[in-house]
């Protein structure tokens, strides 16, 4: 895992160079018609992303990435939307597979459990899917047949480290820190914090956890548990991590009305536009010393990508290496010194001009987010 | 006010003792918890719920209940920041961005009170179908953008500022409080609300309007629901289609808790306020206690239980049937 | 218009039908100012939907209406209160979550002085009940909490909400007691017979009731109805329950009297208690009763007898003393093991605790024995209805209709089905009954009354809480007054003593 990160860290430079160069020319790629293999009818298939809910930036932007390669490729797109409920996730998307067409799909997965039932019914529709973020580990696309084409993410434990070591480094290795997780039995926060706890662990003796209170990825129960910690801990508290940005916000606007603001250090994961605005703005004394970059549009275009790769017949799942099938995507550690290579991900368009270089490369092969390594991702020894 | 006072705090003596002893038994884990900073804090996370509270207590005394409360939170708190200085865009209303965000809360309360009233389909589904009326309209509003949050540093601060001592949310909760007590104990509307949860067949027969009565308490429960997605909005200082998450199962068991019956008639707004603050403080508490989070959960249903049977325990009785 | 005072009510050839059935037909009455009226008739025979249309419940489909001499066409119960009828309901229409002045006020909104630009004056609205509570010479408290108050008092409030009525210069206020008496003790109808005669020095009063000697007392003029019509209007004066009996009912039944059963000599008492005492509500109660005896508690509604019986059957737990059921001294007594010892309770109040009113009357009579319906351990719908055809058709039901809801029958055929419930029961040992015939008209009470009986010769020992003393007197075999709390007196009427009313009166007060 450690060698893994240096590698990452040391890439940074190339990888935004060739990204910038790669986004100026996507645009022109996209408007051409596009061209699909011989014998593959778009007509008879349609292009499923099923996402958590719709309130949530993260699977806002999860939606913006389908419509682009669904533009692209001209291919319907239909959104399935869970209501942060796996029966709602599964029985919409079963009323969408009774439709008749075939589907492509990307599904954000409401909990691990979803994954198999969902599988099982693409693989009857004779439909392809992928899968992202939440899975059974014994579940492998492997084991299961070409439908289930792959299983993706970011290492969430890579989160983890990150925001440890830019939280620790930013403290000088000395203080005293506080978490918050998201849902506590989710896999997602699970391998963030174990990342977090690791890091500190191995490598910073002299920061010390005071405390751990999941707050649900809510941004209010993160700020109401932020406010309880400072209660109870006051200015003891030198530095906050939060498994992602929504809770980050929450705990921020706690410790400023605390007045704190300026005298705590925040990391944590997502780069959401609001913390990049933080970060740029320097609020609160350069508050914000650490993030990771991915966006939602860069998952479901990979992930719906790949799998209309096997739809259409350009790859063949069972021949593929298994990093291929059970994939970790590149996530970046994203500091206030090097934010600026990330602000053109979020420019209008971006979602459009990522998808053209997808399209280019392939799905395991596009910054800033390329294939890095294979999963299940293992849990550091603690 | 004396006899009202009395005959309202008469009831939940077990709900106070239950208070009281949390109070002590958490100031002696932590001696932060007795201390000013968390009683501001303590005021100042629950003057959301309090708000609600408030009409929610008005649509379970008469019978009937507002799921709605999470939606329309999101409805109001998202137009309300999109109409205030916020980094979307430059617009802002001033105050009637106030006017506009409160009124799209009683536009959904009226929706409603109409529906429930007028065409007799059962509040349960009716204000379920507003809630993701209101939740569609937030996410309508909140677009693909980008988080709008708040530009104006007096608006973001203005809730946690201190006035007296307490946090300007809790006195904007006091005045909500103040002005539900009184509507409730000194106008035809919220003596209506008790006599129509009562028995509407007997209200109905004394010529009273009940109609106009549930369309009442619902709009105005809307309106509250409105204004607390305004304050929730404010604290966090952006705005989120998902701001009243959580708040709809926070508000109707304080309400319940405190001896308003879910089939109408009983209870009052002072002691949902008291139920409010059993959840509260009893969240807060744990977290002073540094009760593992693992056990958090669990921890707070037990003694969730433990004070529910507590306040129950004056009115139990062999016929008493329990639903 | 002439000089002559109009009178307060003139009705002329008033009619009403629901589908075919005529429910009022061409009644024609007038009402004299300061009148007492009495209206009584079988249940069914149009009373209610009389009183309906007078306090402007119903509107009639044929004839008019006149108050104090004017043409009063009302469109909702408010008109009819503005114009000066003021309804006591027979069931209970206060709100129980709200206080006794809440109660008076709410009747009377547009009343100036109670709220201050709709805002409620508290110190007003309780001066303006203790005002009304104190013309009709009641003492409660207004900031009394009507669930809190006893069957009587509610009365009183009713009634009161009913006085309020003022309808203006040269108007009399027409009162309409619907049953007052069904829920009220011996003692309390005395209190509201002194009521009637102050509410006459101000207002026309229409009392309904079914009890014949009450009406004969109180009233001035008696009018019965049978199917929808008037049958017979003519001042109580020299009339005799027996001729208001005849107008009443179509063929008279003759009151049968049963032959009183004599102290049995070594049978076990099927339920006996020793030294009995809940704190607060009676003490040190010994008494048995033995297969096939009727015991009647008599008292007035404080003494203790309600609660006596609850504890009898489980619902409350003694603070002392013992129980003995079939000869077995018992412990930890609760509802469920007092059922399953062969004990019944039908309860006073009818629909709360003796029936679920949505359910139908085969439901409803499988609720507590079910044994007969039972395959294995499941319940078999034809059984069931079955065993609820047979209760029905036994206790002839009005309507035989097994399916039907319940709560759409009349009050009689309620009771009846409640009774049933019980009675089904294969080893029915001790029938408790708290106020079985209230409410009822004489030909269901005479059907209820011979049901009791037959369950007491098949060896069933009863325990009754009567509505009179005539009622005791004519089922008792034994009569136990209480007073306070306490035993006060115990006849043993099958000795054959004769006992008088007035006696056993002077016992309980």
């Amino acid at each position: 895992m450690k060698t893994l990160f240096q590698t990452t860290r040391r890439q940074f430079g190339a990888a935004a160079v060739a990204a910038a160069m790669i986004a100026s020319l996507g645009s022109t790629a996209a408007l051409a018609e596009f061209a699909h293999p011989e014998g593959f009818n778009p007509d008879e298939w349609v292009m499923v992303a099923s996402v958590i809910n719709t309130t949530n930036p993260y699977m806002i932007s999860n939606i913006e990435g389908a419509e682009a390669v669904s533009k692209a490729l001209g291919i319907k797109l239909e959104i399935v939307n869970s209501n942060n409920s796996s029966q709602t996730s599964i029985s919409n998307i079963l009323a969408i597979l009774a439709s008749g067409k075939k589907p492509i799909m990307f599904v954000n997965t409401v909990a691990s459990s979803d994954a198999p039932p969902i599988v099982d019914a693409v693989g009857r529709a004779r439909g392809y899917v992928s899968i992202w973020w939440n899975k059974p580990d014994e579940f492998k696309p492997q084991n299961v047949g070409d439908h289930f084409v792959a299983f993706q993410k970011h290492p969430g434990v890579e989160s983890g480290r990150c925001g440890a070591q830019a939280l620790a480094d930013a403290l000088g290795g000395e203080g005293s820190v506080v978490m918050l997780p998201g849902v506590q039995d989710s896999t997602t926060s699970q391998t963030r914090v174990a990342g977090f706890r690791a890091e500190i662990a191995e490598n910073y003796p002299g920061i010390k956890i005071l405390e751990e209170r999941p707050s649900n990825w809510d941004p209010q129960l993160g700020a109401r548990n932020a406010q309880d910690l400072i209660v109870k801990y006051g200015d003891e508290i030198k530095g906050v991590w939060a498994a992602d940005d929504g809770m980050q916000i929450g705990a921020m606007q706690a410790f400023e009305n605390a007045g704190l603001l300026d005298k705590v250090k925040f990391s944590s994961d997502g780069l959401y536009p609001k913390t990049l605005e933080d970060i740029i703005s320097g609020r609160g004394g350069n508050a914000i010393v650490g993030e990771t970059f991915h966006r939602g549009y860069m998952a479901s275009a990979i992930g719906l990508y790949t799998t209309y790769l096997a739809a259409s017949g350009q790859i063949t799942p069972s021949e593929l290496p298994d990093e291929k099938r059970e994939s970790l995507f590149k996530l970046s550690c994203v500091t206030p010194q090097n934010y600026e290579q990330y602000l053109q991900y979020d420019e209008p368009g971006a979602a459009d001009a990522f998808v053209a270089r997808l399209v280019e490369a392939g799905p395991w092969d596009t910054q800033p987010v390329p294939l890095v390594g294979a999963g299940p991702e293992v849990l550091p020894n603690m | 006010m004396q006899s009202i006072l009395s005959r309202s705090i008469k009831g939940p003596i077990g709900l106070i003792v239950s208070i009281l002893v949390l109070i002590v038994i958490f100031s002696i884990l932590n001696p932060r918890f007795g201390s000013i900073e968390n009683l501001q804090n303590v005021l100042y996370q629950a003057s959301v719920p309090l708000i609600v509270v408030v009409g929610a207590t008005l649509v379970i005394q008469m019978g009937s209940i507002d799921l709605s409360v999470e939606g329309v939170m999101g409805a109001s708190g998202m137009a309300w920041i999109l109409l205030s200085p916020n980094t979307r865009h430059a617009l802002d209303l001033g105050p009637w961005a106030w006017v506009i965000a409160i009124g799209l809360g009683l536009g959904l309360g009226l929706l409603s009170g109409l529906v429930h009233a007028k065409l007799k389909v059962p509040s349960f589904v009716v204000t379920l179908g507003t809630w993701y009326v209101g939740l569609g309209i937030a996410i309508l509003l909140y677009g693909n953008g980008m988080l709008p949050s708040l530009t104006s540093e007096a608006l973001a601060r203005w809730p946690s500022r201190l006035s007296l001592g307490l946090p300007n949310s809790f006195w904007l909760a006091a005045v909500v409080i103040l002005g539900g007590i009184l509507a409730s104990n000194y106008t035809g509307f919220g003596r209506g609300v008790l006599a129509v949860g009562n028995n509407e067949t007997i209200a109905r027969g004394g010529g009273m309007a009940v109609d106009r009565i549930k369309i009442a308490a619902f709009t105005v429960a809307g309106c509250l629901s409105g204004l607390a997605g305004i304050l929730a909005t404010m604290q966090l200082g952006s705005g989120s289609p998902d701001i009243g998450f959580g708040q709809l199962f926070t508000v109707i068991p304080a309400a319940v808790i405190a001896g308003t019956a879910l089939g109408g008639g009983e209870g009052g707004v002072l002691r949902s306020i008291l139920g409010v603050f059993l959840l509260i403080i009893l969240n807060n508490g744990l977290v002073l206690a540094g009760v593992d989070p693992d056990f958090q959960s669990g921890v707070f249903g037990a003694i969730l239980i433990v004070a529910i049977v507590a306040v129950a325990w004056p009115t139990r009785g062999a016929l008493k049937v329990a639903k | 218009m002439t000089s002559a005072i109009p009178p307060v009510l003139k009705l002329t050839n008033v009619s009403r039908s629901f589908g075919k059935v005529k429910a009022v037909n061409n009644v024609s009455l007038t009402i004299a100012r300061g009148e007492v009226i009495g209206l009584t008739g079988e249940n069914g025979a149009g009373k209610s939907t009389l009183l309906k249309i007078l306090a402007g419940i119903e509107r009639p489909d044929e004839g008019t209406m006149e108050i104090n001499g004017k043409p009063a066409n009302f469109r909702s119960p408010n008109d009819a209160f503005r114009a000066g009828v003021g309804v006591v309901h027979q069931e209970q229409s206060l709100f129980t979550n709200l206080s006794v002045a809440e109660n008076i006020a709410l009747q009377n909104q547009d009343r100036s002085g109670l709220s201050r630009f709709g805002i409620r004056n508290w110190g007003e609205i309780n001066r303006n009940a203790s005002a009304v509570l104190d013309k009709i010479g009641v003492k409660l408290s207004p900031r009394a909490r009507v669930g809190d108050l006893s069957f009587v008092d509610r009365q009183m409030v009713e009634i009161a909400r009913a006085v309020c009525v003022e309808p203006g210069k040269d108007a009399t206020p027409l009162i309409i007691l619907d049953e007052p008496t069904a829920v009220l003790e011996q003692a309390e109808v005395e209190v509201l017979e002194r009521e009637i005669r102050k509410l006459r020095r101000f207002a026309s009063v229409i009392f309904v009731s079914h009890r014949l000697d009450e009406v004969l007392r109180i009233c001035d003029r008696v009018v019965v109805m049978r199917h929808g019509s008037l049958t017979s209007d003519r001042s109580t004066e020299g009339v005799t329950k027996q001729d208001l009996f005849k107008a009443m009912v179509d063929d008279a039944p003759v009151a049968v009297t049963r032959a009183r059963a004599a102290t049995p000599a070594q049978s076990t008492p099927a339920i006996e208690a020793r030294g009995l005492t809940v704190n607060g509500k009676f003490r040190d109660i010994s008494f048995a009763v033995h297969p096939g005896r009727i015991t009647a508690l008599v008292g007035t509604n404080g003494s203790g007898r309600g609660a006596l019986m609850r504890t009898l059957f489980g619902a409350g737990k003694p603070d002392a003393g013992t129980l003995l059921v079939n000869g077995q001294e018992v412990s930890n007594w609760s509802i469920r093991k007092a059922v399953a010892a062969g004990l019944a309770y039908v309860p006073a109040e009818r629909k709360v605790e003796g029936m679920i009113g949505g359910y139908s009357g085969t439901r409803n009579i499988a609720m507590v024995h079910r044994q007969t319906a039972m395959v294995g351990p499941l319940l078999h719908p034809g059984r069931m209805a079955r065993t609820a055809q047979t209760w029905f058709d036994r206790l002839d039901v009005n309507p035989n209709d097994i399916t039907q809801p319940l709560d759409q029958f009349s009050g009689g055929n309620q009771q009846k089905v409640v009774l049933a419930k019980w009675l089904n029961s294969p080893d029915l040992r001790v029938l408790m009954l708290d106020h079985p015939l209230r409410g009822l008209d004489v030909g269901v009470s005479q059907a209820v009354n011979a049901q009791i009986r037959e369950a007491c010769k098949n060896g069933t020992a009863v325990v009754l809480i009567p509505d009179t003393i005539e009622e005791a007197l004519d089922m008792a075999d034994e009569i136990l007054v209480l007073r306070d709390g306490q035993i006060s007196a115990r006849h043993d009427l099958s000795s054959g003593s004769d006992l008088a009313i007035k006696e056993i009166v002077a016992e309980m007060i």
